[in-house]
């Protein structure tokens, strides 16, 4: 056991390196593409605003897009409208029964002083005329967007009696692939569900790979190269701090958190080759899970905390594992799931713990793909060439993953029952990849 | 030193008289600088963001550099008109620094082994000289599974170094999966680039 004493006992501040960001918004822009014939009509009114000129934001804008990008909803666009109520005005209801909403949305802003705005807004069953939702909050500028973000959680919430997840966070790694390896960049960053707030977690010179949200969404486990080689560090979002997890000789990645949050799986290499362990983050002590002389890693926690399923090509190919997982370690020996096809790697649980998501070899090309655990009914969701890193919303709705497009890494996210189209998320310049969706936020 | 060389020259001896007159004067050189570099060389901000200042710039070269520094010329033999550092040699095999690799394969082709052959005997003779061993894999499957295959790349180059005598110490396998591609195409002739194992002395 050779973790370098120096950086693990005591956690850095990196304070003094503080990065100017210039252009925090939209780094990421979400395209959505294709049409989804099965999404329900709902009305957004533009949010009435206390002030001449424009709202700081348009809320009803990023209530509207989160709900087309969910694939569940269409909002009508603005011309489609018949007229635009007040919050405590009247309602044309008639004119309302003419559009192909059933649902009626509308809000106002107020700016209140000192930088802080009062939000309100209603949801009016159209048929019914009755008020199926109302809220207000009182919040800072700079967190209206994030309160768009809740609107839209609760709308989704009350129509389709599943939790939203657009108030949520994903991490991501951009590069400029630069064909110089040595002018190449590498950003760890997090941004909202839509792309916006992006923030700089981590730039380097050197590849970023694998971050892993902690079940309380603060803080972030990756490996960085920074050293030239593999190392898992963890970093905490607010702050900054960052400790050093594993730099041990070979092989460090593949961290995931347990879902109690006090241990990491993670993949090392130090006793041969590549084996899946457990670290108990507080006391640093590690418990080996696999012993086997083909490549095992990618490991993923099942919900319960009671299981890790893994990548293996013990068998020859990869292919998914599950081995049972207690406090001492592992119990029993690993299981095989998947027998399909020659290529299958990279898996992770849906939130209720019932299927997976991972990459399969399908004709050539490597495509996201999802198994119901009771069944074993494997189905491929894509049709790209070369999908990669596939993980559940926090709701379990949608599957994130990135592939490349014409030459360029993207970010995909699809509904799980492959009914719409996938909606993209690029960089302005430079590939994306490597996306992780954080855990629902604690409010 | 004695015990490698007699496997030498029972095991490699026509490969050896073309290499041992340089050999012998490098083999009393002074030793290598194999520390890998040791800064920090990222820098991690705040997420809460809106400072200042700059974390940029603060990165560090690649390691593998190689020092020179210290190293006998070598004598020219057999109408080797060569004079210099063997491993600066643009003819000698040692020239060779990067092996290919098959999809979804670790095995060493002829032409690398053929590389490999006249790098084991430098080590061997060189026990100061020490070598770093980078996989690289293409792009297609999972990133950390791609991880786990270029250890395995560079696993399979080192076992053929040490089995042909190069001592463990000397060599550090290190894997950047398919993270460090060369090409940067989405096609079959860059994956081909990409597929691949480096030397770095």
């Amino acid at each position: 056991m050779k973790l370098n004493a120096r950086s693990s006992l005591f956690f850095l501040l990196f304070s003094s390196f503080l990065l100017f960001v210039n252009q925090a918004a939209a780094l990421l822009e979400v395209d959505i593409t294709g049409g989804f014939q099965s999404a329900t009509p709902i009305a957004v009114v533009p949010f009435s605003w206390s002030q001449s000129g424009k709202a700081p934001v348009d809320i009803a804008g990023v209530v509207s897009s989160d709900l087309t990008r969910s694939g569940v909803f269409s909002p009508l666009s603005v011309n489609q409208l018949p007229e635009r109520p007040q919050i405590d005005g009247t309602i044309n209801f008639p004119r309302w029964k003419n559009t192909d909403a059933e649902n009626l949305v509308i809000g106002q802003i107020i700016a209140v002083g000192q930088g802080r705005y009062d939000v309100r807004f209603k949801m009016v069953d159209i048929f019914t005329g009755k008020n199926s939702l109302e809220y207000q909050y009182n919040v800072e500028g700079k967190n209206l967007r994030r309160v768009a973000h809740q609107i839209s959680d609760k709308i989704f919430q009350e129509l389709t009696h599943s939790r939203g997840a657009f108030d949520t966070l994903i991490a991501y790694v951009v590069v400029n692939n630069d064909i110089n390896a040595k002018k190449r960049v590498y950003t760890l960053a997090v941004a909202d569900s839509d792309g916006f707030n992006e923030q700089i977690i981590l730039k380097s010179r050197k590849p970023i790979m694998s971050p892993s949200w902690s079940p309380n969404g603060k803080r972030l486990a990756y490996v960085s190269f920074e050293k030239d080689r593999s190392v898992v560090y963890m970093q905490e979002l607010k702050s900054g701090k960052r400790k050093t997890i594993a730099q041990f000789k070979g092989i460090n990645s593949a961290p995931v958190w347990s879902p109690d949050g006090k241990r990491l799986a993670m993949t090392l290499s130090k006793d041969g080759n590549s084996e899946i362990y457990v670290m108990y983050i507080a006391s640093g002590v590690l418990q080996r899970i696999t012993n086997h002389y083909g490549i095992d890693t990618e490991p993923s926690w099942s919900p319960d905390g009671q299981s890790l399923i893994f990548t293996s090509d013990r068998a020859g190919k990869p292919q998914i594992y599950q081995i049972m997982i207690n406090q001492r370690g592992r119990s029993g020996s690993p299981k095989r799931l998947t027998y399909e096809g020659n290529y299958n790697a990279g898996a992770s649980f849906s939130p209720d713990g019932k299927s997976l998501v991972f990459i399969s070899r399908d004709r050539g090309s490597f495509r996201v793909a999802t198994m119901e655990l009771a069944t074993r009914n494997l189905q491929i969701l894509t049709r790209s060439k070369l999908d990669e890193s596939p993980s559940f919303s926090p709701n379990g709705k949608m599957i994130l993953y990135a592939t490349e497009l014409r030459g360029r890494g993207i970010l995909e996210a699809i509904a799980v029952d492959g009914s719409n189209s996938p909606q993209r998320l690029r960089v302005l310049s430079g590939d994306v990849r490597e996306p992780a969706w954080s855990p629902y936020r604690s409010r | 030193m004695n015990t490698i060389l007699s496997t030498f020259l029972k095991k490699k001896l026509p490969v050896l008289l073309l290499a041992a007159p340089f050999v012998f004067l490098t083999a009393c050189s002074t030793t290598s600088d194999d520390s890998a570099g040791d800064g920090n060389n990222a820098s991690v901000e705040d997420r809460t963001g809106g400072g200042s200042g700059s974390g940029d710039g603060s990165y560090e070269g690649q390691t593998g550099g190689y020092n020179d520094s210290g190293m006998n010329d070598g004598t020219a033999v057999n109408g080797q008109a060569y004079s210099g550092d063997p491993l600066s040699d643009p003819n000698s095999p040692l020239s060779v620094r990067t092996i290919y690799f098959e999809y979804d394969s670790i095995t060493i082709n002829s032409e690398g082994q053929l590389a490999l052959n006249a790098h084991a005997e430098y080590l061997s003779l060189n026990p100061s000289k020490s070598m770093i061993i980078e996989g690289h894999t293409d792009e297609r499957g999972t990133r950390d599974y791609n991880l786990s295959l270029g250890e395995r790349r560079g696993k399979a180059v080192a076992d053929f170094l040490t089995a042909s005598g190069v001592q463990a110490q000397q060599i550090e396998v290190r894997s950047f999966g398919e993270e460090n591609p060369v090409a940067l195409d989405h096609s079959e002739s860059a994956w081909q680039l990409n597929r691949r194992v480096e030397i770095l002395y």
